[in-house]
């Protein structure tokens, strides 16, 4: 039996449209005014979703810009490392915490959740990272997120459900716990992976509040604190130098007229690698759901 | 002991992991101590007991901050708790399930943006000079608002800007119980001739109030943190007495003005009491519902 498209159905797509359009009008009205032409930013409202015009030399001029280059490759950089190490590292320990029967297995679990509860606040942080001679490295914002606990214990949980009539037969075959895991659970755990390498990935992408404390070296800063230090603090000297703002240099008056689009710019900038994940990410859901809290 | 020996690698595996516990979590915990003591540059510190928590509680500025966080959670649990319950009964009602996969997907992407973007995108909305709320308040032809630095909104701008990152993402947990309802409720209910919204009141609804239940108390165990990333990136001077909380205060006065003793003491502050709290809501969440925190 097949239902009709009634006032219901009406309701419910009106609805949903809205909720989807308020999502998409900011992201889109951030678009048009990257892409208007200066000569006609004064026709463009905050309404506005398409650009009047089309003009990429806002984009030109970001993507040439020297600091936001250094940061967006530092980003990619310090996302890449990051992940390698975190998936890495969270598979093992969650391969070896998946197995009820190994001794001591509870005191480890406990030691790991107890940092769940109780978080020691920034100061102490701040302080252990100077003491291991981490500051203004990279590897300060890399490593203090070395392992989440969160996504161990999805990882886990995902290994339990892991049929144990494998592991009986590696067993059998004289594997150790090594092989049994190259062989047999990472083969197994590809979308496991996938998924909370992605949210790994997001984790590191979107860093900006250790790095802003541990990186002194502003060459060093990814695009998300130099985003910040322009869009939202307003730090003009975060893009130019200081001196050549002042100065007024052929880059100075673009830049005075187009503030808010090359604010606009640099905040798509940004953004868009997340929406190129985007439909990986949609693509390995449902699976992760699957491994989510969500199955009992 | 023999047992050990067989799995020494598994121990192996789990090793690296609590090193980097060790010293990015316990440390720090340990170096908490300083909250007890007065910190010199040069040469040992000096213990001075719970001197630097007594000016933490006679400081005006520190109810301030913890009240703001309480008003400040309270909104946010009030005013997003419903709206991702909502949406996942409205998105369930679509028939078509590739409709309803676009409805989803789209939903979903704020949720992986960071609090600097979306503030970024809330200031440029929120703009006095052309900015989208503004635009149309003008044109119902009223004077427009400077949302951004008006105490009296602020609040709200948190509220509504939490709602729009993660109403989507939220409405995943229950768009997950409504799956695992059983088949079987809908077509005897059918047979009895329950209408669509029927079936929504009567079933699917009560059917999903145990994970209602689960994420209501969970979010109250994270109650101490009403949103560190979202408040520091849209406060400004203007509007920080409304909306500055615990971790923007031992942020601020811990890295900012240097007194490392006094922000370590608020941090102790919310770090016992959110322990507390995490603590007992995820048993009770464990206990009522089966489901707790991990």
């Amino acid at each position: 039996m097949r239902n009709k498209f009634g006032i219901g159905d009406l309701f419910i797509y009106s609805s949903l449209f809205l909720g989807i359009f308020l999502v998409i009008w900011p992201l889109m009205n951030l678009l048009a005014w990257a892409l208007t032409p200066t000569k006609n930013v004064h026709l463009l409202s905050g309404l506005d979703i398409f650009p009047k015009g089309f003009d990429t030399s806002v984009f030109e001029l970001m993507l040439s810009n020297p600091n936001v280059l250094m940061s967006f490759l530092n980003s990619i950089y310090i996302t890449t490392v990051g992940l390698s190490l975190n998936i890495f590292f969270t598979a093992i320990c969650a391969y070896a915490l998946s197995k009820d029967y190994l001794p001591g297995r509870n005191i480890f679990l406990t030691l790991i959740i107890f940092t769940l509860v109780f978080e020691p606040s920034i100061v102490p942080e701040f302080l252990v990272v100077k003491r291991i001679g981490l500051l203004n490295s990279y590897w300060s914002i890399i490593l203090y997120k070395m392992v989440n606990v969160y996504y161990l214990i999805l990882m886990i949980r995902f290994f339990k459900e892991l049929p144990n009539a494998y592991f009986e037969a590696a067993e059998i075959d004289g594997a150790n716990h090594f092989q049994t895991f190259c062989y047999i659970v990472i083969p197994l755990s590809i979308p496991a992976f996938m998924v909370i390498g992605l949210f790994y990935i997001v984790m590191h992408w979107n860093e900006y509040f250790h790095a802003m404390i541990y990186l002194n070296d502003t060459s060093k800063w990814p695009l998300q604190v130099l985003l910040r230090e322009f869009a939202i603090v307003g730090e003009r000297s975060a893009l130019v130098p200081a001196q050549n703002i002042i100065a007024g240099e052929k880059w100075g008056d673009v830049y005075q007229i187009d503030l808010r689009r090359i604010r606009a710019t640099i905040i798509f900038i940004a953004l868009f690698p997340i929406l190129l994940l985007f439909p990986i990410i949609l693509r390995y859901f449902t699976k992760g759901i699957n491994l989510g809290g969500i199955k009992e | 002991m023999k047992l050990i020996k067989k799995h020494f690698l598994l121990y192996l595996f789990i090793l690296p992991t609590l090193i980097f516990l060790f010293i990015f979590h316990y440390l720090p915990i340990y170096e908490s101590k300083l909250a007890f003591q007065k910190y010199r540059i040069i040469g040992p510190n000096e213990w001075v007991g719970f001197r630097y928590f007594n000016i933490l509680f006679n400081n005006s500025a520190f109810y301030n901050v913890l009240w703001n966080t309480v008003i400040i959670s309270t909104m946010k649990i009030a005013f997003t708790f419903p709206i991702p319950i909502i949406l996942a009964l409205t998105l369930n009602e679509v028939r078509k399930l590739s409709h309803r996969r676009f409805f989803q997907s789209i939903l979903y992407i704020p949720h992986f943006l960071s609090w600097v973007i979306i503030s970024g995108i809330f200031i440029s909305m929120l703009s006095i000079n052309n900015g989208a709320v503004n635009n149309i308040i003008q044109l119902m032809g009223n004077e427009p608002i400077n949302f951004l630095t008006n105490a009296n909104y602020v609040r709200w701008i948190l509220v509504i800007s939490e709602i729009w990152r993660s109403a989507g993402w939220d409405s995943v947990l229950y768009i997950a119980a409504i799956y695992s309802i059983n088949q079987e409720l809908y077509d005897s209910a059918k047979i009895d001739g329950a209408s669509r919204w029927q079936q929504v009141i009567f079933i699917t609804l009560p059917m999903i109030v145990p994970m209602m239940i689960t994420v209501f108390i969970l979010n109250l165990g994270f109650f101490l943190s009403a949103g560190f990333d979202q408040v520091f990136n849209l406060m400004n001077a203007a509007t920080l007495s409304r909306i500055d909380i615990i971790d923007t205060y031992v942020y601020r006065v811990g890295l900012l003005q240097g007194n490392f003793s006094l922000s370590i003491a608020g941090g102790l502050f919310k770090g016992f009491f959110g322990f507390i709290l995490i603590l007992s809501t995820h048993f009770l969440a464990k206990k009522y519902t089966g489901r707790g925190l991990w």
